[in-house]
């Protein structure tokens, strides 16, 4: 792939996914800045990435995988961050309409997620994406049997989260 | 709340979003520019020094211990020792900086996420086991310098001291190389040797790795 052709295509992948990007930041960064600092640093590892592409994955499972493996390492720094990944000020992603109400049902359960372990909230987040269980074993490296088990005892969890809200 | 409930609302996230967000394809191309740089290449720059300057502190030691050793008197032993056991020491340190630059070396975002996980956090927890085992080379400090004069001229005060210091570095360092584990994380004693910010980092990372650990096993 000539070198013009593989920035287009990177451009398509990175426009056809930044739904999943931005959800995968949303969900392990709360702080703006830190947010869009994240979003940052997974375009980079994708594009530093692309040209090892191994076409006998979907572009998402890539895709997923990067996102999710840097969101965690992202997360599991120090809280306070002071370094910044790169000297880009503006946003990759942008939002309009960002204050817009997403719904008091889907702020909680958004703010569930958030509240999950780190690996818990991978699995959650490519469960609501409507991920097989062979591509979530794809991403994630785990046994399906496994990956079904722990789906369960997530939902659980939620469920609990939103009824004792309710009640 | 059942499953289909959940689904729909992130699907209904999904098309709020669709409406919402932009690429800023300046910024992504100014990205596609950039000179390769990541958050582990600092780290593994600072290992390659480490590795030279104790492959370079071993050398000066091995120089300083053949030249001790062609003019080899009784009270040089003392010296000899001491410098070959801290040399012993520093290449099983170099040897733990190695691997660790090999590992650096394999982590790649685009394998599976638990792979890569654990590789990141079995590097960071492995710096522990760096300050372990150098921290078995603190009595061989207290003895290098051992001479004749010293045992020429020392008083019996002298000898209290230095055998006192000695014995103190030795339990305490044997002491430290046994007991910094996992286990022993929640301890004062951890804490107040391991309590700054970068050894939080190692230490949450040893704690990553048990939990993947358990996660795989679940």
């Amino acid at each position: 792939m000539t070198s013009s052709k593989e920035d287009n295509v990177f451009l398509s992948v990175i426009e056809q996914h930044k739904g999943i990007i931005y959800k995968i930041a949303n969900s392990y960064c709360k702080n703006t800045e830190d947010r869009k600092d994240l979003i940052q640093e997974i375009v980079f590892q994708l594009w530093r990435s692309f040209g090892r592409y191994n076409d006998q994955y979907k572009y998402s499972t890539w895709l997923y995988r990067i996102a999710l493996n840097v969101a965690i390492s992202f997360y599991r720094k120090d809280s306070k961050r002071t370094d910044r990944t790169s000297g880009l000020t503006a946003d990759i992603i942008i939002v309009a309409e960002e204050k817009e109400d997403t719904g008091p049902q889907l702020h909680l359960l958004q703010r569930f997620i958030s509240e999950l372990p780190e690996l818990d909230r991978a699995i959650m987040i490519l469960y609501l994406e409507e991920k097989s269980y062979r591509e979530m074993a794809d991403i994630l490296g785990l046994t399906e049997t496994n990956i079904a088990t722990k789906i369960n005892r997530i939902k659980n969890k939620l469920k609990t989260k939103f009824s004792t809200i309710h009640n | 709340m059942d499953d289909i409930t959940l689904k729909e609302m992130w699907a209904g996230y999904d098309k709020k979003l669709e409406k919402s967000l932009a690429l800023n394809y300046r910024l992504i191309t100014e990205i596609q520019t950039q000179k390769a740089r990541t958050a582990l290449r600092p780290l593994k720059a600072i290992k390659i020094i480490a590795v030279v300057l104790g492959i370079l502190w071993s050398l000066l030691l091995s120089v300083l211990v053949c030249l001790a050793l062609s003019a080899m008197t009784y009270y040089r032993h003392f010296f000899v020792i001491s410098a070959l056991a801290v040399i012993i020491i520093t290449v099983a340190a170099i040897i733990v900086y190695i691997k660790q630059i090999v590992l650096i070396q394999q982590i790649d975002n685009s394998m599976h996420v638990m792979e890569t996980q654990r590789k990141l956090a079995s590097l960071q927890s492995s710096t522990i086991n760096i300050t372990r085992i150098l921290f078995l080379s603190a009595p061989f400090y207290t003895t290098f310098y051992i001479n004749k004069s010293m045992f020429e001229h020392g008083t019996i005060g002298l000898w209290v001291l230095q055998l006192t210091v000695t014995t103190v570095f030795t339990i305490m360092s044997i002491w430290i190389y046994r007991n910094t584990r996992m286990e022993n994380a929640d301890k004062r004693w951890f804490k107040f040797i391991f309590g700054s910010s970068e050894w939080t980092s190692v230490t949450k990372a040893m704690n990553f790795l048990k939990e993947i650990d358990a996660y795989e096993k679940e």
